[in-house]
């Protein structure tokens, strides 16, 4: 049962992703009707994926490597939809989250189930990092979404993407609260993680691992501050913003090959 | 009889872009001269000149088409000599010229298709010409009827309603870049009316007004018109720092806003992004501040390009304005047609009268000498009368066919038949031109 719903979330959020991109290029109006109702047929398959498995077989979303990753992809798929109530064309950013929601997805059959056994500061270690990770992920399509729009309006030549994309402004604004909400959590999941570690290793040094995950905080930290201290706004802010997510996902998917058996 | 034709050369929107038709850019105050100039011109016997931010088209007269349309191209390469202008004019005469002429008048040919600014552009450009007395008979004839073809295009079509406008536009591009526009700054800098147009567009969606002008007079006058606040010029640099959106329609004839003071005021403003609109002709902003981080300018050709999307949506209000400028054409040849043959009517009658009283004056100075004065006015009157009886069914059937294609060779033929002088609208314009 636990791999039909799973099978039924991945197939709702590809299709989605697909309609969102249609969507987005122009192609057809009629794609935005019907990808919301399908990326709520993902999710709520994705809901009882996760429920079933916890019920089933014990594991929790915070249960490690590979449940952080579906909860991850569950959190991005829920705050588009989240933005699909709200409006303002804020949903559309969902053409950039929706495939890497997709592929959080997949990632998480890769990693290990995960244990129970791990603690409470370990569960506040994932969750916190879940949050952060997923609100860094829409401050990055945000940023995906002001860099393309930015580029048509420089361009002159004011496709399909400038009428159905939000305004500049929106989209940097979406992206700058995103980080706020990002960082304090990305905060405690570093500092969370590594009492966990210490623990683990019994002062055996920082893992390399740790290493990358601190480094793409401390862009995060370093982005943060330049935009409070009103130094870095616009394009800017957004490379930056995007460079975060991407070194991100470079440091999830070392965590992930890690801990791969 | 030959016959005036009517010639347009210039270009616009469509054959080149805003860098050479600025170079053919005429200011207001050298209008008068500019159009004395091309009334001098060997050939061209009338003349006017359209000169907006689209376009720059020279409209004349003359007896020969070709050589009017090659001292017109001469005297626009002249104007900016190595600029490579003359590949970008082109040039129509008679038929295609009158129908340029009413499809522009209509808004028909502007980029923004019914933007309303165009007919009082053609009626400033028809009243200079006036007032420097280069217009003649055929353009006095040709422009006024282009104005009734574009009030009846305004007024029985779809094609000057809807949004799409050079203020609409500009009203859109600034919302995808800031969201709302409430509270948004709005820097006004000249009192052009288009620009003029789009601030309006933007204060009705709650945009606070700042207007900049080198009369500060006229600044402080269109501020209050909406509520805004009046600046003189040289606080420009200071303005820069907290306007939004900066609207440039001046007729100033460099740039009014440089790289240097935007670059300068955008470190004041932290990244805030910054739109600015050109619509003036010659331009008014250094383009190369579209270089700049967070600054985004569109100059008239970006907006233009941005509403002609809007054309094919009115494809059958456009086609409903081109029947009534067919038919006002029709009209305009049959009335020109009439107008023709009167001059002919004229002279044959002259002609009749002369001769008739020659013979009357001659017989009462020889065999009718005796008769009293009561008998030669009544000699005087019958004549008169007969005159008038015998010259009826010529003249009636002159204005008959006048109106049809046939009735310019019809004049024609009477004309060679009695030897009758030229046109009275030909004699007038070569005495204009002398």
């Amino acid at each position: 049962m636990s791999e039909f719903l799973f099978s039924v979330a991945a197939a709702g959020y590809a299709v989605a992703s697909v309609l969102w991109l249609v969507y987005l290029r122009g192609r057809s109006d009629q794609a935005m009707l019907r990808a919301p109702w399908v990326l709520s047929v993902g999710v709520v398959a994705h809901v009882a994926h996760e429920s079933t498995r916890w019920m089933a077989h014990g594991v929790r979303p915070v249960d490690g490597i590979g449940p952080m990753l579906s909860m991850l992809a569950l959190l991005v798929t829920a705050t588009v939809l989240l933005f699909w109530r709200i409006g303002r064309r804020l949903e559309v950013v969902g053409a950039f989250a929706l495939p890497v929601a997709f592929a959080l997805l997949l990632g998480s059959r890769v990693g290990p189930e995960g244990t129970a056994s791990r603690g409470a500061m370990f569960v506040v270690h994932v969750a916190a990092n879940s949050v952060g990770v997923a609100a860094a992920m829409i401050a990055s399509a945000a940023a995906m979404g002001y860099l393309l729009l930015e580029r048509q309006v420089k361009a002159r030549r004011l496709g399909a993407m400038f009428r159905r994309l939000p305004p500049l402004e929106t989209l940097e604004s979406l992206s700058a609260r995103s980080v706020l909400v990002a960082l304090p959590a990305l905060t405690l999941g570093i500092v969370t993680g590594h009492i966990v570690a210490a623990r683990a290793h019994r002062a055996a040094g920082l893992p390399w691992q740790q290493l990358f995950a601190m480094g793409t905080w401390v862009v995060f930290v370093i982005l943060a501050l330049l935009r409070w201290a009103g130094r870095v706004r616009g394009r800017r802010a957004m490379v930056a913003t995007l460079s975060g997510g991407l070194a991100l996902a470079f440091t999830l998917a070392i965590y992930l090959g890690r801990v791969r058996p | 009889m030959s016959r005036s034709s009517l010639v347009v050369v210039g270009l616009s929107h469509r054959t080149a872009p805003v860098e050479l038709r600025e170079l053919l850019a005429v200011s207001a105050d050298r209008l008068e001269q500019a159009l004395l100039h091309m009334r001098g011109l060997p050939d061209v016997g009338e003349a006017m000149l359209v000169a907006t931010c689209n376009r720059v088209e020279a409209y004349a007269a003359g007896d020969s088409a070709s050589r009017c349309a090659a001292a017109l191209r001469a005297f626009f390469a002249q104007r900016a000599p190595g600029a490579g202008v003359e590949t970008c004019l082109y040039e129509l005469s008679d038929e295609a010229a009158l129908r340029h002429v009413f499809r522009v008048t209509a808004s028909l040919d502007s980029m923004v298709v019914g933007e309303p600014q165009i007919l009082g552009q053609v009626k400033e450009a028809f009243s200079a010409a006036t007032h420097a007395g280069s217009v003649g008979p055929l353009l006095r004839r040709a422009i006024p009827r282009a104005f009734l073809a574009a009030k009846r295009v305004r007024t029985e079509t779809g094609v000057a309603s809807g949004s799409v406008s050079m203020a609409s536009v500009s009203v859109d591009l600034a919302t995808q870049i800031f969201g709302g526009l409430e509270g948004r700054s709005v820097l006004l800098l000249g009192a052009g009316k288009m620009a003029m147009g789009a601030a309006r567009a933007l204060v009705t969606r709650g945009a606070k007004l700042s207007v900049a002008n080198r009369s500060y007079e006229r600044a402080a006058e269109l501020a209050k018109v909406h509520a805004g606040s009046a600046h003189a010029l040289e606080t420009l640099p200071l303005l820069l720092q907290h306007a939004d959106v900066v609207l440039c329609s001046t007729g100033a004839s460099r740039y009014v806003v440089d790289v240097d003071t935007v670059r300068a005021a955008m470190k004041q403003r932290r990244g805030r992004p910054l739109f600015v609109v050109d619509i003036a002709v010659p331009r008014n902003v250094d383009p190369r501040i579209h270089e700049l981080d967070g600054v985004y300018l569109f100059d008239v050709d970006d907006i233009e390009r941005e509403v002609a999307q809007a054309l094919t949506m009115r494809g059958g209000s456009l086609a409903a304005a081109e029947k009534i400028l067919e038919e006002e054409l029709e009209a305009f040849a049959r009335d020109r047609r009439s107008a023709d043959v009167g001059p002919t009517i004229g002279a044959m009658r002259a002609h009749f009268r002369v001769v008739a009283r020659g013979e009357v004056e001659r017989a009462l100075g020889t065999k009718l000498k005796s008769l009293s004065a009561e008998q030669r006015e009544g000699l005087e009157a019958m004549v008169e009368g007969l005159l008038n009886k015998l010259l009826h069914t010529p003249s009636a059937a002159l204005r008959e066919h006048g109106a049809t294609e046939g009735g310019a060779a019809m004049a024609t033929v009477v004309r060679a038949l009695f030897r009758l002088p030229e046109s009275d609208s030909q004699e007038a314009s070569s005495r204009d031109k002398k």
